[in-house]
């Protein structure tokens, strides 16, 4: 794996407090990579960071095999989509998008302008401007701006988060298609873990200013190395030093095979979500836990005696933390 | 019963503020002695409202309406017959003035108001050349005032009467010349002085002679004499080529209310004792007699203020001007200015 | 309901038509009119006082104030924005500032204007200094030409310059400039596409407050020019004092007040109706 942008070591002190806390990132070339993290976790510090708008307190930012954490923004290959969009008021769509191709005088401007207005599907609307725009236009505008610039590593802070639920989904898929399409790598900064998970090719948890777990989405939920990680990504059920995943943890009347581990457990709340069940079960030991079940099994009543059981590969191990 | 006492002696009073007569005085600033209208109030049981001006269009301006409220001015000479004309004064009672007596012989009868009708002379002044001492040769003449060694050094009045009227009397014309060609020459004049001079100043030139910094200014007599006070360095000469004479005067408004209480001040104004404490305290030229007996040798030999008769004889009073001709010298003051 | 809505009008439309339209009407009626002989006016129509307004010597007159007033204009814009800029940045201390840059409008215009009379005499702090100090041997010409006089107009009218360029930036976004940064925009490129076209309105703003008050100065040629220039501020003050010409002190006044009108609605009107 070829890293086009490298963490090492960085940290960065505000006064009184530590935002980011000896951070090393490998952010693989072409990826689509995610920093994902509670809020304060330091994700838009380190993002910052890699943009050129703070300075890091120590350690260094490698990009393209060259150090460029003591460069300026404007010096660095690098592009920023911003959580509030930062669309020029003044200008139109079209002179927000080749903004930095004037800039940085880049010739041909006019193709890579039609090129990227193209790829967010925003032709036509050249002579808007940005207070004529829906939400959503003006994200894919500041997508164009950015991406313009043909920058070696493209950084979005919650590019999304501003959007109502219904849009967001569908720009996650269209921003997967762009990434797809103009083989940029994509460094995403968010708090929405499952749109970490449907996004990335890599992910990344942050917390309190150190980083906890890198990996593939699917390795990060299977295996969480860390009780924060497997918390994060999705609900838990702790049992004892273990955890359980509702969806991997099974109810039944009788008490199941051999081969799982079990427990008894009095059924507390069926929550009907439409296309799943939730059970919400009390085990003899107190825990609550939650199990994810068909509707094939029927309705669980309150105060029903049943079986908890899961396979032991689907347990959640940690050591320590 | 509490309630119609009260009401009882506020019309009391009222009585009182009505007996009580207030006299509104409106004058030059700086043209009257610190105790002079304390004295007065105090000696004839009134009070005195006391207003200042610095120019007899602000004084004219406000008189004009008809109603402003002030029963005695002080118009420049060259004033009182315009303003008799308009209508704006009252004849004066001379059985009221017996001080007039007092007033030096030149005065009793002048151009400007014959009989003294309806003026009452004041203090009067010329315009002249105040010089720092260290200016060789010193300064003798208007011409004086185009030298090129004194570049930067110099100021005029701003005024256009003063400044014309030095032109004017430099070419060896009249001061108050009506005549176009006359008057365009002096403009000309003028124009030609103006890049030696520093500014166009009026009374606040005196810090900086007294500094220094101008080394010759044409300025009043009056000025000068206090600025010379305050440097021994300075000292003023009338022009010989003629300057401009003026004579403040003390005049009732025909709006006055209070005619018979405005004589009463005139009549005192004229009192040898009074007119010599103004002079003590202004440094004006009085035109009353009795006064100038009163002060001091110094005072009354100095040459500045009281000019022996063989210079006096030299000046010129300034007389108001035709409108056609005003008008002319105002757009020359315009272009003088403006170049 | 609105005849309460027109009760509280009232008291404002009365102050317009009483303290506004009133002396306005009087001074458009003298404009016609023919001047008395000591001041004043005789009720006799006439063009000719704005007939003389074509002379050449007044339009040079107009011609000179509206320089003056243009130099001013552009020198208190080029020392206020940097001036706004810092004091939008200033952060905790942004209060304090603000109010350091409005303390000269506790005291008189005239009283600060003879302050600047002290320092720039011959005699004055400056020269003093100077001289003392060896660097000169004579005293300089600090006073009475036309660099005193634009100084004095720069001097007075800054603040009027610095708010409303303040009150823009203040609302101006960062990462607007984060973003133009981003992009490649080294800071004269950010400064050039981004602050300037965004603070327009306030650029706007403060040009026409600086602008119109200095088109009209009389105090400042007076008094700092040593009266040798007249503008046309000390045109219209001559013939309400000396001149004695109220009908064409009139004229000239409105004839400024109409050229000032029409200039600041095509100066809106170029700035697309939006001031703020």
């Amino acid at each position: 794996m070829e890293a086009v942008l490298e963490l090492r070591g960085v940290t960065k002190d505000f006064p009184g407090h530590r935002a980011v806390d000896g951070v090393n990132l490998q952010i693989p070339r072409g990826a689509f990579f995610s920093l994902v993290g509670p809020s304060g976790s330091g994700k838009t510090t380190t993002l910052r960071l890699i943009a050129g708008f703070e300075q890091p307190t120590s350690g260094e930012i490698w990009l393209n095999g060259r150090p460029i954490h003591h460069l300026k923004p404007y010096e660095r290959p690098v592009s920023t989509v911003f959580q509030s969009y930062a669309l020029f008021p003044h200008l139109t769509v079209r002179g927000n998008v080749e903004f930095g191709l004037r800039q940085q005088r880049v010739p041909e401007a006019a193709r890579r302008l039609r090129e990227a207005l193209e790829m967010v599907q925003l032709v036509g609307k050249e002579s808007r401007y940005p207070s004529e725009l829906s939400g959503g236009e003006r994200q894919r505008v500041a997508l164009a701006r950015s991406l313009v610039v043909e920058p070696d590593v493209l950084l979005l802070d919650e590019p999304l988060s501003a959007l109502d639920p219904a849009l967001r989904k569908q720009m996650r898929s269209e921003l997967k298609n762009v990434q797809r399409r103009a083989g940029i790598t994509f460094l995403l900064v968010t708090h929405d873990c499952e749109e970490a998970l449907s996004l990335s090719d890599r992910v990344a948890l942050i917390n309190q200013g150190r980083i906890e777990q890198v990996g593939a989405p699917e390795e990060v939920y299977r295996r969480p190395k860390t009780r924060f990680v497997a918390g994060f990504l999705g609900p838990v059920n702790w049992i004892g030093e273990i955890g359980i995943r509702p969806e991997a943890t099974r109810l039944s009347r009788q008490a199941p095979d051999g081969g799982v581990r079990t427990a008894p457990a009095t059924v507390t709340e069926s929550v009907f979500l439409g296309n799943r069940v939730h059970v919400r079960a009390r085990l003899g030991t107190g825990e609550e836990i939650i199990a994810e079940v068909s509707h094939s099994d029927g309705l669980y009543r309150t105060g029903e005696a049943v079986h908890v059981w899961w396979r032991p590969e689907e347990e959640l191990r940690f050591d320590g933390a | 019963m509490k309630r119609r006492v009260f009401l009882v002696a506020l019309t009391g009073l009222a009585g009182c503020a009505r007996q009580r007569s207030r006299l509104n005085v409106f004058n030059w600033s700086n043209y009257v002695a610190r105790e002079t209208v304390p004295d007065f109030e105090k000696e004839f049981g009134v009070g005195v409202r006391y207003g200042v001006y610095e120019s007899n269009e602000e004084m004219l301006a406000r008189v004009l309406t008809g109603n402003s409220g002030w029963d005695v001015a002080f118009p420049t000479h060259s004033y009182v017959a315009p303003m008799r004309d308009l209508g704006l004064l009252a004849e004066l009672d001379h059985d009221r003035l017996p001080n007039l007596d007092h007033l030096a012989a030149p005065f009793r009868s002048p151009d400007w108001d014959p009989g003294l009708r309806w003026s009452v002379p004041y203090m009067w002044g010329a315009s002249g050349i105040v010089y720092n001492r260290a200016v060789a040769p010193p300064p003798v003449a208007w011409a004086d005032l185009w030298r090129e060694d004194l570049a930067g050094r110099l100021t005029m009045l701003d005024d256009p009467f003063e400044v014309l009227g030095a032109c004017l009397k430099k070419l060896g014309f009249s001061l108050n010349s009506t005549d176009e060609r006359e008057l365009r020459l002096a403009a000309r004049e003028a124009i030609r002085q103006k890049r030696l001079l520093r500014a166009y100043l009026n009374a606040e030139v005196r810090d900086q002679l007294v500094a220094g910094d101008v080394l010759a200014a044409q300025l009043w007599a009056t000025t000068a004499q206090q600025a010379i006070e305050s440097s021994p360095q300075l000292a003023f000469v009338h022009p010989l080529e003629g300057f401009g004479l003026y004579m403040d005067c003390a005049v009732i408004l025909k709006e006055s209310r209070r005619k018979p209480l405005a004589h009463e001040f005139l009549n005192y104004l004229l009192r040898p004792q009074v007119a010599a404490a103004i002079v003590r305290a202004t440094r004006t030229a009085t035109a009353n007699d009795g006064a100038l007996a009163l002060l001091d040798e110094p005072l009354r030999q100095n040459r500045t203020l009281y000019p022996p008769p063989e210079v006096l004889a030299r000046g010129e009073w300034f007389r108001p001007m035709p409108a056609a001709a005003q008008r002319l010298r105002d757009r020359l003051w315009t272009e003088i200015k403006a170049a | 309901m609105s005849c309460l809505r027109t009760l509280f009008l009232a008291p404002a439309a009365l102050v317009m038509v009483v303290l506004i339209l009133a002396p306005l009407g009087v001074v458009v009626c003298y404009s016609f009119l023919t001047r008395g002989a000591y001041g004043g006016v005789e009720w006799l129509a006439t063009l000719d006082n704005y007939r003389r307004l074509l002379d050449p010597l007044y339009l040079e007159i107009f011609l000179r104030s509206v320089a003056v007033a243009g130099t001013t204009t552009a020198l208190c814009l080029i020392l206020a924005f940097p001036l706004a800029w810092f004091l939008s940045r200033a952060g905790r201390r942004k209060h304090l500032y603000l109010q350091l840059v409005l303390l000269p409008f506790w005291t008189s215009f005239l009283v600060r204007l003879y302050a600047w009379m002290f320092l720039l005499r011959d005699t004055g702090l400056i020269n003093t200094i100077l001289l003392a100090a060896g660097w000169i041997r004579e005293p300089l010409p600090l006073l009475y030409n036309h660099v005193a006089v634009v100084l004095g107009l720069v001097y007075g009218y800054l603040p009027f310059a610095v708010l409303p360029l303040y009150a823009t930036l203040e609302r101006l976004d960062r990462t607007l400039l984060e973003a133009a940064a981003d992009l490649g925009a080294r800071p004269l490129g950010t400064l050039r596409h981004v602050i300037l076209p965004l603070a327009a309105p306030g650029i706007r703003a403060a040009a026409l407050l600086v602008f119109i008050p200095c088109l009209g100065t009389y105090l400042v040629p007076d008094l700092l020019g040593g009266s040798k220039t007249i503008l046309v501020g000390t045109l219209i003050q001559n013939q309400f004092t000396t001149a004695r010409d109220w009908p064409f002190g009139a004229a000239v006044s409105l004839t400024l007040m109409v050229f000032t009108v029409v200039a600041v609605l095509i100066w809106l009107r170029r700035g697309g109706d939006k001031l703020l």
